[in-house]
């Protein structure tokens, strides 16, 4: 799945808005709200500096998304104190009751004090927020993007942290929401956050909308000097994997011939032929296994893919690929190239429903490249 | 990698009243580095059951914590046939502490010891999860007087954490 699929919505290029600026509305009475500065510095910020214990949540107000939707926003900084924290909204609302949605957040000291940056996911339902499952570590520095996907209006809700730290969009890891609280509804995307302590929060191009507004999602995983390939898993409810962590390399390498975490070669959101992994020369039974992130389970069977990429860098010798989604030690599905040629090759393999019912543990999965 | 389940109370973040985390995530880093992980199923009373899987030496630091109650099982399928008195007390004044009453508590774990020790750690996680309700902020306090909601089941906590 490429991230994100749609651009930018408000760059904030003017100066003297707000609260609340033009294109956006208050999410409560009570809630602060964001301003663009008179000085022009092409941001917006929390308009309360100096305040403390300060909340501040805007909804980009043209329109509503979804339900499955993303968003994303360049921050300037985080604040000051340990509980300061910046980020989106997915599936918004405002209701009788108050505000609901999901807060992806980048908080300066986690939920810890002292245990350093993290990203959050926090279901606010009625104006009350509840952190959903384990913060994810993550060092912050100014400039860095936070973006998030939210999937899935059954049993399961999916929400996908991104961040991109100056190399591009990177999959952070998922939450999974089953509490009877969850949120499947469409809403609205926007910004959120706390202040503390006198400095005040900037940021800066958001954007956002509907997944499905977006271009077909591929991830590519090359793997060159003999074969290329692309790896993804796409469920029913477009829940989107990318790999996580080697296994074992088996000789394999990434395009500079390292030997660490080279799965990050193969990891990116938007398909990127520049990295990718390879084998050996003249390889023989040379098997690079890495883990692929977590899904729910779908409950369904159908649609499950797994897409890649795969090409030999010469028109030299024969080079045979086999490409196995593997349950912990068990393969589920092996696919044989023969004799690949030299032109990417782009392949998407759908699981038939059996396959995809002998799946039992999506957390648990893993792909393998035999070069040989 | 071991295993342990423990009931955790939500806890306002510092000064953010309105917000409630786990109070369980001041172990989270220490979990990660283990590799290891939790997962909650909210149940009632401002409380979950948290599934860990950590190192030992974790989970007796979680354990030694103090403030999270533990049982000694981890398998749900375990029958609870060598439940000790002293667990079956506290595990009971857990349950009344979350707003179960001793009559639901006894219509379906049993009235006494050896009617518990009958009993599967499903079936008293199963128990714990009967219910919660949904919550609001009411401007001063969250509080638990929505509707009435099913929790997520065990099981599919007990899938999560491996």
């Amino acid at each position: 799945m490429s991230f994100p699929v749609n651009s930018v919505l408000d760059n904030f290029n003017r100066t003297g808005e707000g609260p609340p600026p033009t294109g956006w509305s208050a999410v409560n009475a009570t809630w602060k709200q964001l301003v663009i500065p008179d000085t022009p510095d092409n941001t917006y910020s929390t308009p309360q500096s100096g305040s403390d214990n300060l909340e501040f949540a805007n909804f980009w107000s043209a329109s509503t998304f979804g339900p499955d939707t993303e968003a994303f926003v360049t921050l300037i900084n985080l604040g000051t104190d340990d509980w300061d924290r910046n980020g989106v909204i997915l599936r918004g609302s405002t209701g009788g009751s108050g505000v609901s949605g999901y807060n992806i957040i980048w908080s300066k000291n986690g939920t810890s004090n002292g245990s350093g940056a993290a990203l959050t996911l926090q279901r606010v339902v009625n104006d009350a927020a509840t952190e959903v499952g384990t913060e994810k570590a993550r060092a912050f520095s100014s400039g860095y993007k936070i973006g998030a996907t939210v999937t899935g209006t059954g049993a399961d809700v999916t929400i996908e942290v991104f961040t991109d730290e100056g190399s591009g969009w990177v999959s952070r890891g998922t939450w999974t929401d089953s509490d009877a609280s969850r949120i499947t509804s469409s809403g609205y995307i926007g910004i959120q956050g706390w202040e503390h302590g006198g400095v005040t929060c900037r940021a800066d191009d958001f954007g956002g909308g509907d997944l499905s507004s977006g271009s077909p999602q591929t991830v590519t995983l090359n793997a060159a000097n003999l074969s290329a390939s692309v790896a993804n898993v796409q469920s029913y409810n477009y829940q989107i994997v990318r790999p996580t962590t080697d296994t074992s390399l088996g000789g394999w390498t990434d395009q500079a011939d390292g030997t660490s975490s080279i799965y990050t070669a193969i990891d990116e959101t938007t398909a990127s032929d520049s990295d990718f992994v390879q084998s050996p020369n003249n390889p023989s039974t040379s098997i690079y296994k890495f883990k692929i992130g977590t899904i729910s389970d779908p409950g369904i069977h159908a649609n499950n893919i797994v897409a890649y990429r795969y090409r030999k860098p010469e028109a030299v010798g024969t080079v045979n690929l086999k490409v196995r989604l593997i349950e912990g030690t068990t393969t589920r599905k092996e696919w044989t190239h023969s004799n690949i040629g030299t032109s990417w090759t782009t392949q998407e393999q759908t699981l038939t429903e059996g396959e995809a019912a002998t799946i039992t543990d999506y957390s648990n999965l893993y792909l393998e490249l035999e070069a040989g | 990698m071991a295993i342990a389940w423990f009931v955790v109370q939500y806890v306002p973040y510092n000064d953010r009243p309105n917000t409630r985390r786990l109070a369980i995530d001041a172990f989270t880093r220490q979990i990660e580095a283990d590799g290891g992980s939790w997962a909650e199923a909210e149940v009632l009373g401002n409380y979950a059951l948290v599934k860990v899987s950590a190192s030992t030496a974790t989970i007796n630091a979680i354990k030694a914590y103090g403030i999270f109650p533990a049982t000694s099982y981890t398998g749900l399928d375990t029958l609870m046939s060598d439940l000790s008195n002293p667990e079956y007390k506290a595990i009971q004044d857990q349950l009344l502490l979350m707003g179960y009453t001793q009559a639901e508590i006894n219509a379906s774990l049993g009235s006494s010891l050896t009617l518990w020790r009958q009993k599967t750690f499903r079936q008293l996680l199963e128990f714990a999860a009967t219910r919660k309700f949904n919550i609001r902020w009411n401007g001063t306090a969250i509080v638990f007087d929505g509707e009435q909601q099913v929790c997520i089941n065990p099981d599919v906590i007990d899938k999560r954490v491996k």
